[in-house]
């Protein structure tokens, strides 16, 4: 080897040897010159340019991906009741929904807490008493003795029920794992390792889940001794103590109670040591309110274990200011160390190796020694200085070096923090629920209302009241009021007054019970309106707890003032049924009638409306079921009457206003009577009608206003006249005509005091047969005499309306029938017969005694009769033995 | 010197005429008064035939219902003709039965024979009052009213008052002869005993006897 060779040998080993002994190079020690890093840095960007990457956008990504860990959400729980609203007095349970955690909710540990109203304690205190209810359940504990057999001691940890359970760090699912237990800083997002604690009640006799629980745990816990599972859960005693699965936790609600849990389990972070850990946390309800996981840096103990380091250093001042000092700075170094969580993983190094960041945050502490027995200019303080602007000592601080360290620190317990906000995050079930406020909701019938000021075609409408959450509904307050207006956002709504309230049927409209209001719709409104009713509901319940609810519903109302005439019909050749429109043939028109119109078997009603089809679009049902007789949209419909007597038809009558919201529903009842055949005075109305029916009395309508009321001022009488007794003017022509339920093909015949009337004798009766079916004669007997008058006549179908049953509806021809129908009157002579105003003077005066009589029981009656008769038997003998002298005797 | 005062007959009879008068109104109110179902018929007969001779004899007659047969104070002769008219209705039923086949034609409705309590209900409560009320108003307040006036003829006045009643109502037929036997016999021993309470017992006892006799013939 030549010299050269062995120079260059020599330097490198000399190089080897000596960069040994050279600090650790660190990246942010190594620069690269200028021009280097120019080139690298185009050539990384080319490269980047090439692939597509926005570098930007990699960088904002790099960035967010630094912090992703402090952003991850910590595990959470938590609760809701049922029911939303508690009662008292009544059973409410609470449920955990646990969030964020690894483990099942079943293998997860929930330490329940039960604060009482009224009994103030400690943390320690609610969890007994809320896991005493969940491990005890229904179990009369009071009437267990508890008393040692014999066979076991007291404190001996097998009862014989094996009911022991041995609890583990993050849930029962982290058995075999080493425990590694986390607290969060809600601040900075990092996890920090801590003491591993369980939040189990600690004042039981026996620590609770170390597996053991003897008869004292027992009989603390208020559970059967004789029984592994108190509570038939499914867990055992000690487990369900440590709250094992239980998400649920149900006792007797009282006003003022409230309620917490602390739930143990694995959060979906694993740890970053080289072992199959997770980390174990807490959770609590009010997490994110109250950091109680927080570790507070600012709380972390001053005093530590280390021994300060003291140094000294002694200064000699070397200013211009004409004093010379020479002090002594002692400094007292004091070290912290914790662990943040941060960490590092070394490249090169195997995944799950863990180098833990820790600050080390150095205080210094300095004394000012003075020279002894100096006493300088000026104060010893001023040349010392303070600790913000030092004026002659420097503070120092450092930073170590990443290393290994091991977790924990002793001084921070988590489960005493757990506890010392325990009492921030209790729930109150009541709190921001409606238990204070009745659920009411309202409703209405008829969909479509109607109002009719006349009352024919007035619906009732119906406003039903609904309150889930009441305690008894009877004997909830309601008070409704109603009001007017002219549309749904008026501001002018109208309340009613008294008058229209009873008008309506608004008699009461407050009271307890009342769920529902009914009212007549015959307000004296001619067009379309809206009603606003509005309910507010109380009830006081357990405890004196007011419960109030208003609700309120505007319902449209639409006006009805259009009618359904009934009109009979005839039928043609072709076998096309019309009505017969002509205003004399109008049917069911008044009195009873107008409300239940009584037609027969086998005709064919006719139905017509007065609301034009060309405005509104209108469709007939019958029964429900579509007319289909009627033509499409048409003011006119028919039907068959094929029921047999007694049955009811009811016809609607639905129509839409074509280019507004207006709708209008009517509706008609029929009932299958018999036919039935009545004589009446032509012109019975007038006031110059020579013959008029006998005024019986007055019947009481509160529904129908009679619109010219006598007697004056009671417009809820209706007069009541006789159909079979009637008055006629002495001299006078009477004239009377027919009218039925039931067009008949034959014309009736007329009997005068049992005479058949023929245009034979008709003359000779004095009597005349009218064109039009009329009957007409002379009332020439004397005042006072009678004339009996009958009507009788043959009912059944013409024979066109027969074919058309049998052919539209198929009724076979057997189905038709005939009916002898008749009537008979007696018509009284009389010089005056407008007594109208007399007769009913008279019987208001004898209204009394005849509603007396009427409601007296007949045999009651018949006693007073007899012994009327008896005085006056009695009464008639005294007198006539007064008329006979008496015999005198010599 | 001795004054007589002339009384008419009317005055005389004023007493007689007016009873008559009001046992004819009885008779006829009993029958005619307006009555609806069994109470009211029942109520008509109690009030015409029994409270209002009664008002009549305290108000109007002010006398006593003893001096009208309402007494049993004559017991021996009660007892006495009781019996003797008994046996004479008895006798006359024989006849009856003989000549007349009277077992044929005397109906008892069915349930009386085929329930002895039914039976006993029908003799002692509805014959028992219709009896009473026959025999109070016939034996007791017509004959007495005119016994004092006609004497003996008293008893068959108000026999031919009570059989005229029973034609009056189309009431003449075989089931009412027991009926018009003790009407005569009764009257007979009620002038004597001065007393319609012992021709009234005698007549339950007799239609008791009757109809169980009828009963058995027939069972």
């Amino acid at each position: 080897m030549n010299i050269l060779q062995k120079s260059l040998a020599a330097s490198l080993i000399s190089l080897i040897i000596f960069s040994s002994g050279a600090p650790a190079i660190h990246a942010d020690s190594f620069s690269l010159d200028p021009i280097s890093a120019a080139v690298t840095d185009k050539a990384m960007g080319d490269i980047m340019d090439y692939f597509g990457i926005n570098q930007q956008e990699l960088k904002n990504n790099i960035q967010t991906m630094n912090v992703s860990r402090q952003k991850k959400i910590p595990p959470q729980v938590s609760i809701t009741f049922t029911p939303a609203s508690p009662v008292p007095g009544e059973k409410i349970t609470a449920t955990a929904t646990p969030t964020y955690f690894m483990n099942d909710p079943s293998q997860i540990y929930y330490t329940w807490l039960l604060k009482r109203s009224g009994k103030d304690g400690g943390a320690e205190d609610y969890k007994v008493a809320a896991m005493r209810i969940i491990a005890s359940g229904d179990f009369e504990y009071e009437q267990e003795s508890y008393a040692d057999d014999g066979e076991k001691s007291a404190g001996d940890s097998d009862t014989g029920d094996s009911d022991g359970y041995y609890a583990f760090f993050g849930g029962q699912d982290q058995k075999g794992k080493k425990s590694r237990c986390f607290a969060n800083d809600i601040s900075s997002g990092n996890d920090y390792e801590i003491t591993c604690k369980h939040a189990f009640p600690t004042s039981s006799p026996g620590e609770v889940g170390d597996g053991e629980f003897g008869l004292e745990e027992e009989k603390f816990w208020h559970t059967d001794p004789k029984s592994n599972d108190t509570a038939n859960s499914g867990t055992m005693d000690e487990a369900a103590v440590v709250g094992l699965g239980k998400t649920t936790f149900s006792w007797i609600y009282a006003p003022g109670d409230k309620v917490g849990v602390i739930v143990e389990g694995i959060s979906v972070d694993p740890t970053s040591y080289a072992d199959s850990s997770y980390k174990t946390m807490w959770a609590m309800p009010k997490n994110t309110e109250d950091n109680c996981n927080n570790v507070d840096l600012d709380s972390l103990p001053e005093n530590r274990t280390d021994t300060p380091i003291i140094t000294k250093i002694d200064y000699t001042d070397t200013d211009t200011d004409g004093y010379e000092e020479s002090y002594t700075k002692v400094t007292a170094t004091t070290s912290y160390s914790y662990a943040t969580g941060d960490y590092i993983v070394k490249t090169g190094e195997s995944p799950g190796i863990q180098i833990l960041k820790t600050t080390k945050t150095t205080v210094t502490t300095q004394d000012c020694i003075l020279p002894p027995a100096s006493l300088l200019e000026p104060s010893p303080v001023e040349i010392c200085g303070d600790a913000t602007t030092p004026a002659h000592w420097p503070i120092s601080s450092s930073t170590s070096n990443p290393r290994f360290v091991t977790a924990s620190d002793g001084s921070l317990d988590s489960s005493t923090d757990f506890n010392n906000c325990l009492e921030d995050n209790l729930v109150d079930p009541a709190q921001g629920t409606s238990n204070k406020k009745l659920d009411v909701s309202l409703s209405y019938l008829p969909d479509t209302p109607m109002n009719d000021p006349a009352g024919d075609n007035a619906d009732e409408l119906v406003i039903q009241s609904s309150i889930l959450n009441a305690g008894n509904k009877d004997f909830i307050y309601y008070d409704w009021s109603v009001s007017l207006g002219s549309s749904i956002s008026a501001d002018d709504w109208i309340a009613l007054d008294a008058n229209t309230k009873k008008q309506t049927g608004l008699d009461q409209t407050a009271g307890i019970g009342l769920k529902s209001l009914k009212m007549n719709l015959n307000f004296d409104k001619p067009e379309a309106f809206y009603a606003k009713i509005t309910l507010r509901a109380k009830e006081t319940s357990f405890e004196n707890l007011q419960k109030e609810g208003v609700a309120t519903i505007i319902v449209p109302i639409y006006n009805a003032q259009n009618k359904i005439e009934v009109f009979p019909t005839n039928v043609s050749a072709d076998l096309d049924i019309t009505l017969d429109v002509a205003p004399e043939a109008k049917r069911c028109d008044s009195g009873i009638e107008k409300t239940l119109c009584p037609i027969v078997k086998n005709e064919i009603v006719g139905l017509k409306t007065d609301i034009d089809p060309d405005d509104y679009n209108l469709v007939w049902t019958l029964n429900g079921e579509p007319l289909s007789s009627a033509n499409p949209n048409a003011a006119t419909a028919y039907f068959p009457v094929l029921q047999e007597k007694g049955t009811k038809y009811t016809v609607n009558l639905n129509a839409s206003h074509k280019t507004s919201q207006e709708k209008i529903t009517l509706t008609k009842t029929f009932i299958v009577a018999d036919p039935e055949i009545h004589i009446s005075a032509v012109n019975e109305s007038a006031a110059n009608s020579t013959c008029l029916p006998i005024l019986l009395g007055y019947y009481v309508d509160p529904i129908n206003k009679n619109p010219n009321p006598a007697p004056a001022s009671d417009d809820s009488l209706w007069p009541d006249y006789s159909e079979d007794s009637f008055e006629a003017l002495q001299g006078k022509v009477i004239k009377l005509k027919t009218t039925s339920n039931a067009l008949s093909p034959s014309q009736p015949s007329w009997i005068i005091d049992g005479v058949i009337v023929t245009t034979d004798n008709a003359a000779s009766l004095g009597a005349t047969l009218n064109a039009d079916g009329t009957l007409s004669f002379s009332a020439d007997k004397s005042t006072g005499a009678t004339y009996s008058v009958g009507v009788e006549t043959l009912y059944t179908q013409t024979n066109l309306v027969k074919k058309a049953l049998y052919g539209k509806w198929g009724i076979p021809l057997t189905d038709f029938y005939e009916k002898r129908i008749s009537k008979s009157i007696t018509i009284k002579v009389a010089d005056q017969i407008d007594v109208s105003s007399a007769l009913a003077a008279r019987t208001q005066d004898k209204k009394i005694l005849a509603s007396l009589f009427s409601s007296i029981p007949a045999y009651v009656n018949f006693l007073f009769r007899i012994i009327l008769t008896l005085i006056l038997i009695l009464f008639s003998t005294g007198l006539l033995f007064s008329f006979f002298p008496k015999q005198n005797q010599a | 010197m001795d004054t007589k005062q002339k009384s008419s007959p009317l005055s005389h009879w004023r007493t007689e005429l007016i009873s008559s008068a009001i046992v004819l109104l009885c008779l006829f109110l009993a029958v005619y008064f307006p009555a609806q179902g069994t109470l009211q018929l029942f109520s008509n007969t109690l009030f015409f035939l029994f409270l209002l001779p009664v008002l009549y004899i305290k108000i109007i007659l002010k006398q006593n219902l003893t001096d009208f047969g309402f007494n049993t104070l004559n017991i021996s002769a009660g007892l006495l003709w009781s019996l003797a008219m008994l046996a004479s209705s008895f006798l006359i039923i024989f006849f009856l039965m003989h000549f007349y086949n009277f077992e044929q034609k005397y109906f008892l409705p069915t349930y009386l024979a085929q329930n002895f309590w039914v039976f006993l209900f029908y003799e002692l409560v509805l014959a028992n009052f219709l009896f009473f009320i026959q025999g109070f108003f016939f034996r007791g307040f017509v004959l007495f009213s005119f016994a004092k006036k006609l004497n003996f003829f008293a008893p068959l006045i108000q026999f031919l008052i009570f059989t005229l009643f029973l034609a009056a109502t189309n009431s003449i037929n075989w089931k009412a002869a027991p009926s018009i036997i003790l009407s005569l016999t009764g009257g007979i021993v009620a002038y004597k005993s001065k007393s319609f309470i012992y021709p009234y017992l005698t007549s339950l006892l007799f239609m008791i006897i009757l109809d169980a006799y009828i009963i058995y013939l027939f069972k």
